[in-house]
Order: C-alpha cells, then sequence, then structure tokens
C-alpha cells in the first residue's frame, strides 16, 4: 500500500489527443457512488473527470472501457463477471480494464479509447 | 453510430429524446414507463438491451462537470413495438428511480443507447433457458419473443422467481404465448412459507437440479438476470458443471 506521503496517482491519458491529467487521491472512496468503491470510474468522477458508464458502473456495457498502461499490478485483479463484459469492447487490448471494476491501489497510467461504440452486432 | 443530435455528449453518442406516454404499475415499487421517440425516429436494438438514460437529477459532490446521471434500464419492448417500454424498479435512495417514479405521462426524458450484450439477435439452435428474477424478466420479455417469431423446434424454458404471485410481472403475456406456442414452457418460482429460502435460492436450486443432475446435457444456452448475486453464482456454477463460456450468459441489477 502507499502512504499518506504518496498519494496514489492516476495519470489519464487520451487517445483522442485531448490534454492529459493527472489525480492524487486519498481513501478508498467511494467518491461518487458509480461503479465499484474505489474503482477508476468511481476516482475519476469523483474527482471532476467524466468517463463514460452507460450502465451506471454496473458492468453490463463497455464504455468506461480503459487501456493500462503502466501500473497494472496497481488494481484488484478482474473477476468473471468483468471478463465476460470486456470480451465485448470494441477494441479490446491485453491490458484493457473496465473503470468501474477495477479498484486502483496505486499508481497506474491509463489510456482512454477514442469513441467507441457498444452495440451487439448482427441485431436490426 | 453517427452523431447527429442537437445534443451530443462528450463521448459523441446520440441522445435520444423520448416522451413518456404512458405508465404502468406492476406492483408498488416496479413500473414501465413507455416512451415514444418523435416522428421518424426509431431505435434500432436487439431484444436484451438496455438504455442509458440521462437524467437531471441536481449534481452529487464532486461530480464531473454537472454531467447527467447516467442510469441504466432494460427494454422490456421487442424492436418491432411502436413505442418502448423500459421497466423501473424502485431502488431505496436511489436517485435515478426516484426521478423516474416522479415523472407523468408527457414528460421528456433523454436517453442514449442501445447498450450491452445481454441480448438474444438469432436464436441458436438449441434448448434456449431464461431465468429471472423479479423485475429482471423484463429483458427476457422480448428475447423471448424474438425466439419464438423465428420458429423453431427446440424447448424455450423460462422460469420467473418472486416472491409472491401477485409478483410475477409479465404473466400473462407468458402465459398466451406458452398457450400458443407448445415448445414454450413458463414456469413461476414462487417463495414457499420456509422463510428462510428465498425466490434466490429457490430459482438456483431448480436451475443446478434440472439441467446440471439431471442429465448430461450441456448443450443448452442460459440467459439469467436478476438482482443481487444469483446471476453470478448461478453462471458459475453452470459453467463449473461443464458448460461452455459463452453459453451462459447473466447480467446482474
Amino acid at each position: 500500500m502507499v502512504g499518506p506521503e504518496a498519494l496514489p496517482k492516476i495519470r489519464i491519458l487520451y487517445e483522442s489527443g485531448a490534454p492529459e491529467r493527472v489525480i492524487e487521491f486519498e481513501g478508498s472512496g467511494p467518491f461518487h457512488h458509480d461503479g465499484e468503491p474505489g474503482s477508476i470510474l468511481d476516482v475519476l468522477l469523483g474527482h471532476g473527470v467524466h468517463l463514460e458508464h452507460a450502465c451506471g458502473g454496473k458492468c453490463a456495457c463497455t464504455t468506461c472501457h480503459v487501456i493500462v498502461k503502466e501500473g497494472e499490478r496497481n488494481l484488484s485483479p478482474s473477476t468473471e463477471k468483468e471478463e465476460d463484459e470486456l470480451d465485448n469492447a470494441p477494441g479490446l487490448t491485453m491490458h484493457s480494464r473496465l473503470g468501474c471494476q477495477a479498484i486502483v491501489k496505486g499508481d497506474i497510467t491509463i489510456v482512454i479509447p477514442k469513441y467507441t461504440i457498444n452495440q451487439v452486432s448482427g441485431g436490426h | 453510430m453517427a452523431a447527429t443530435s442537437a445534443h451530443e455528449p462528450a463521448s459523441g453518442r446520440r441522445v435520444y429524446h423520448a416522451t413518456l406516454t404512458r405508465i404502468h404499475e406492476h406492483l408498488p415499487g416496479t413500473r414501465s414507463l413507455f416512451l415514444r421517440l418523435p416522428v421518424g425516429e426509431r431505435l434500432a436494438f436487439t431484444p436484451g438491451q438496455f438504455v442509458s438514460c440521462e437524467l437531471p437529477v441536481p449534481p452529487r459532490e464532486h461530480a464531473a462537470d454537472g454531467a447527467p446521471l447516467a442510469r441504466a434500464y432494460s427494454l422490456a419492448s421487442s424492436p418491432e413495438d411502436d413505442e418502448l417500454e423500459i421497466c423501473v424498479d424502485r431502488v431505496v435512495d436511489g436517485p435515478g428511480s426516484a426521478y423516474l417514479f416522479g415523472l407523468e405521462p408527457g414528460a421528456a426524458l433523454a436517453f442514449t443507447g442501445p447498450f450491452g450484450s445481454f441480448a438474444l439477435a438469432e436464436p441458436p439452435d438449441a434448448h434456449l433457458v431464461f431465468v429471472g428474477e423479479g423485475a429482471g424478466v423484463a429483458p427476457l420479455r422480448p428475447m423471448v419473443r424474438r425466439a419464438l417469431e423465428r420458429g423453431g423446434t427446440r424447448p424455450i424454458t423460462v422460469l420467473h422467481g418472486a416472491r409472491y404471485e401477485h409478483e410475477l410481472i409479465y404473466r400473462r403475456d407468458f402465459e398466451s404465448w406458452a398457450a400458443r406456442h407448445p415448445r414454450l414452457e413458463w414456469e413461476p418460482v414462487l417463495l414457499t412459507t420456509e422463510a428462510e429460502v428465498g425466490p434466490i435460492d429457490a430459482l438456483e436450486e431448480l436451475v443446478l437440479q434440472r439441467f446440471v443432475r439431471r442429465d448430461a446435457d450441456r448443450t443448452r444456452r442460459f440467459w439469467i438476470c436478476g438482482v443481487g448475486a444469483m446471476p453470478g453464482r448461478l453462471r458459475d456454477a453452470l459453467r463449473a458443471a461443464g458448460y461452455e463460456r459463452k453459453a451462459v450468459r447473466a447480467e446482474q441489477w
């Protein structure tokens, strides 16, 4: 764990080219009450940084998909439920996580993918 | 999806602006809201998907940029229907459901979507098993309709768990479909007088007894939806029993 003199830091990069953001935070949440307490989504929203979460942070869509560039070990391991949902994420990578499920335990750097759709193909 | 709406969220997703036409109260804490889109607009979706309502609820402390509250509601209607139907459970201290329960016909409601992979586009050639707990049966309804409309001979089983008989929402629909389609079996699973055994346990037990212990057939396909831990537990149990990962879909509310 991280001591009080070195708060966990989330560095947020945008595939869209928007300027990066850095959040330092204290405690384990909930910060905003969307997503798992202390999750990437919870921390970002609680610090005024927008991250889509169409399902309300319930692990039922992939709009909070992020790609972890650094610090994967500083996130809670993914669950079966998260893996199931991630399977459907457009632009899935080996370092993909759902922001609403991955709980932040130390420094991480994430990339927010550009606009992604989250629809089941082959429908109407 | 092209961003064609006047109002565009940060994501660039299209925002639909619907009008609430009527309300159907299934139960004191569960209602359906029927929504109509402007003339000429239609929402293309796959049975089982949900929409994300953008609710103008006062922003909570530290809310991001005053963004509207995003809350997901399953579509209980079918893509062919003229109106969209969302089924809403009132959540204690839930700002989203409190807002929706306060709306009257004529109110405007904005949403994005459709979203979600808990859906059924084309029924696979297999025995389809739908397990719904409480209002969790709502997204299963258009899936069952789709499966019936596409024809076929494989059995379709719907197990609906509820505490009391009057809580079996959409019962009339399922009963009338079952009367017309002998391959559809709709079965309510009620809480018995054994106070400790809730509908969740009874549902899980029934599914495992019938589709795991009774035979070695592992070709069935499952869609499981409900509140709380049941869908995840049942999904894990079915997969552990030999059903393929992709054969078992679960959605937890």
